[in-house]
């Protein structure tokens, strides 16, 4: 592998690889500046944003830690990890399709046909195209496994018909990582196929659903008779359970390791909210939970990278992240209650939409109950 | 040191202390922990303290660990630290003048001599030995544990001078002795309550009632999946704590470890029902020791504010836990 012109030479450890992303980014700081404050209406922002992840990419950053048969540099996983993390601290948001990186990109790289990956994920991670995922339903949340959107084998491919919801950011998607029954009605998690599937192809129709913070980030998706080519199954026919797992993982992994640098720099803002209105004892106790977070997070995050299984116990960062972010929000309202109820100017409003969005963190990926359950009954063996 | 290593001592240390458990100190210089403690004193202070933890072991090796911190030749090993009256760090005892110091906190019976960290009339940090004090025996909850509260005027017979920490930075040693024992604490906490929650998973999963096992039901399910999870980050804490061995860290494992033993008490307690009520049943001994351990060296009180006030005068890395 060759690094690109802006590094001198490719960084191959964490430490590495965050001094010369530092440096990069003091060195293209005037560049940089316009991503600092990425406000206005949301197709803006997206624009913005694919800009600076393009600018990630042809730096090389974002190719760090991914396969290089996929248009990544190579190197361990981890590394993708520091970007992130160094992206938040000097105070610029994460390009738009980062999380999906996380979330989607490790299993379509695990997961697809070896030539259609060397595709699409070069154009996931240069910012060309954006993903979304199908897989809850009206009558699948967190039994999943209950799906029922319904892929039949034809000739060349599978036809699908059904609905999903909750697809973030679908209307905005090229492609989707969707979840289909591929088994019978009752086969549960043993008959069900994913996909990686074109969100331009005829018979999909994409309808947002607006969120009580007011964003139309979630979609419900409708599926006519859609023909899904057979090359874009991922993994095995029945053999979809592995993908899911493989994303909720990605999920739990770099994905949340990127959540709770994001929350971190929310304290910041909340211990400097209003001239210091918050005490001293409710920072630390929300920094000590971020930290508690960032423990399992990166235990997670470098289990992930060294190709060790997680198993069950990303159940516990999901339910650390959760409370962490409760937590943190609830005492902005405390705190700043008066500014985020009665105001929506500024700084209030961005406390507000958090502390909305927040009150979601202990039911998506899995309520909280079912988090519960998997600790108790996979982790502490108890009886089901 | 590897793994294996680390845990063949963990397990040799049990055998030891659990064939003499009213002799930890004899057992432990048997052991040779004290040049353990000098050459790996993350090995030696996180399998002692875990064990002392689970075993309920009599008195506490604080004092060693402290005196240790304190990077002073002339203390013995066997010398008692007056800990700060449990709930904070910041010490209450106060140097009256050269020959007098007024004792108040927290410290272990025995024979060892006194050791007064405290502050003198000008407000700056002292650290002093004194003559034999006489303890306050009040019955305290946990009578195994052996601290005794002190409230006395004492003789001083020594100084240690230039109590400075290894920083170069010319602060006291304080600071670097409640992070040295915090981290040991925190150890103990996890021992504590790893106890207590092992016990009451034992107790729900054998229990028939409504002919199921209570461990069946989602109610007490989510409990303990509660507790586990503080579990797993209190010993996550623990183990980073000897990262960057830094002030912020150490506070963070020992915040940690007391809402994970807070956690386990509370919930622990309920679901072992009636039997976990009675004098029998191991669990009252575990909410003592835990009870006894929270607040020393600062509880969650102190903790979440210097935390916060750290947090806030930009004390800590933003890498702190680095990947």
């Amino acid at each position: 592998m060759t690094a690109p012109a802006t590094m001198t030479t490719l960084p191959s450890t964490v430490e590495e690889s965050r001094t010369a992303f530092r440096a990069w980014l003091v060195e293209r700081h005037d560049e940089l500046e316009q991503f600092r404050h990425s406000g206005g209406d949301i197709t803006g922002v997206f624009v913005q944003l694919r800009l600076l992840q393009r600018m990630l990419f042809d730096a090389g950053w974002i190719r760090l830690g991914w396969p290089e048969s996929l248009g990544g540099l190579g190197g361990r996983p981890i590394l993708r990890s520091i970007v992130s993390e160094e992206l938040a601290m000097a105070g610029y948001p994460p390009p738009f399709s980062f999380a999906t990186q996380e979330v989607l990109g490790p299993a379509v790289a695990e997961f697809a046909r070896p030539d259609f990956g060397a595709v699409v994920l070069p154009r996931l991670l240069r910012g060309d195209e954006t993903w979304c995922q199908g897989f809850s339903e009206p009558g699948a949340g967190s039994d999943l496994a209950s799906l029922r959107l319904k892929a039949v084998a034809v000739d060349g491919g599978w036809r699908v018909s059904g609905e999903k919801i909750w697809t973030s950011w679908a209307q905005f998607a090229d492609r989707c990582v969707l979840l289909a029954r591929t088994g019978s009605p009752d086969s549960a998690h043993r008959g069900i196929s994913a996909f990686l599937l074109d969100m331009d192809t005829p018979g999909i129709k994409t309808s947002p659903l607006r969120s009580m913070n007011g964003d139309d980030e979630f979609c419900s998706l409708f599926f006519d008779d859609v023909l899904v080519p057979s090359d874009r199954l991922l993994g095995d026919v029945d053999g979809g359970w592995a993908v899911a797992m493989h994303v909720l993982a990605g999920e739990r992994g770099a994905a949340a390791w990127q959540r709770q640098v994001w929350l971190r720099t929310r304290l910041s803002d909340l211990a400097a909210a209003n001239d210091g209105v918050v005490g001293d004892g409710v920072i630390g106790e929300a920094f000590e939970l971020l930290m508690g977070l960032r423990l399992l997070s990166r235990r997670t995050v470098r289990a992930l990278s060294d190709g060790r299984p997680v198993g069950s116990t990303t159940s516990l960062d999901k339910l650390a992240m959760s409370t962490a972010e409760k937590f943190l929000f609830d005492s902005a309202l405390a705190a700043l209650g008066e500014n985020i109820v009665y105001e929506d100017s500024g700084e209030a409003a961005a406390w507000r939409n958090d502390y909305l969005y927040s009150r979601a963190s202990s039911i998506y990926g899995g309520a909280a109950e079912i988090q519960r359950n998997i600790i108790a009954e996979r982790l502490l063996g108890m009886p089901r | 040191m590897d793994a294996e290593d680390v845990a063949q001592i963990a397990e040799s240390l049990r055998q030891a202390l659990s064939a003499q458990p009213q002799r930890t100190r004899r057992v432990l210089d048997e052991f040779g922990w004290q040049d353990l403690l000098a050459d790996e004193p993350k090995v030696a202070v996180s399998t002692l303290f875990t064990l002392a933890g689970e075993l309920l072991t009599p008195g506490s090796m604080v004092d060693a660990v402290l005196v240790q911190a304190a990077n002073d030749a002339t203390l013995a090993d066997d010398a008692r630290v007056v800990l700060p009256p449990p709930g904070t760090q910041v010490p209450l005892s106060r140097r009256i003048d050269g020959q007098t110091v007024a004792v108040e906190g927290v410290v272990q019976t025995g024979d060892g001599a006194i050791v007064v960290p405290c502050l003198d009339a000008g407000g700056e940090y002292a650290l002093v030995v004194c003559e034999p004090l006489r303890l306050l025996r009040r019955a305290p909850l946990d009578e195994s544990a052996g601290w005794a509260r002190v409230s006395a005027l004492a003789p001083i017979r020594s100084v240690v001078s230039d109590w400075t920490a290894p920083d170069g930075d010319g602060g006291p040693a304080w600071g670097d002795m409640v992070a040295a024992g915090r981290r040991a604490l925190a150890h103990e906490l996890v021992g504590v309550g790893s106890t207590m929650l092992s016990m009451t998973i034992e107790h729900v999963n054998e229990r028939v009632q409504f002919h199921r096992p209570l461990g069946s039901f989602q109610a007490v399910k989510h409990q303990l999946a509660d507790v586990h999870l503080w579990q797993e980050i209190a010993v996550l804490s623990a183990e980073a704590a000897w990262e960057d061995c830094g002030t912020q860290s150490a506070a963070l494992a020992k915040s940690a470890a007391i809402r994970f033993t807070r956690t386990a008490r509370a919930s622990c307690q309920q679901l072992l029902g009636g039997m976990g009520f009675t004098w029998e049943h191991d669990f009252h001994r575990y909410l003592r020791r835990a009870l006894t351990l929270e607040p020393l060296l600062g509880g969650t009180f102190d903790l979440h504010g210097e935390l916060g006030a750290a947090l806030r005068s930009g004390k800590v890395g933003q890498t702190l836990i680095a990947l």
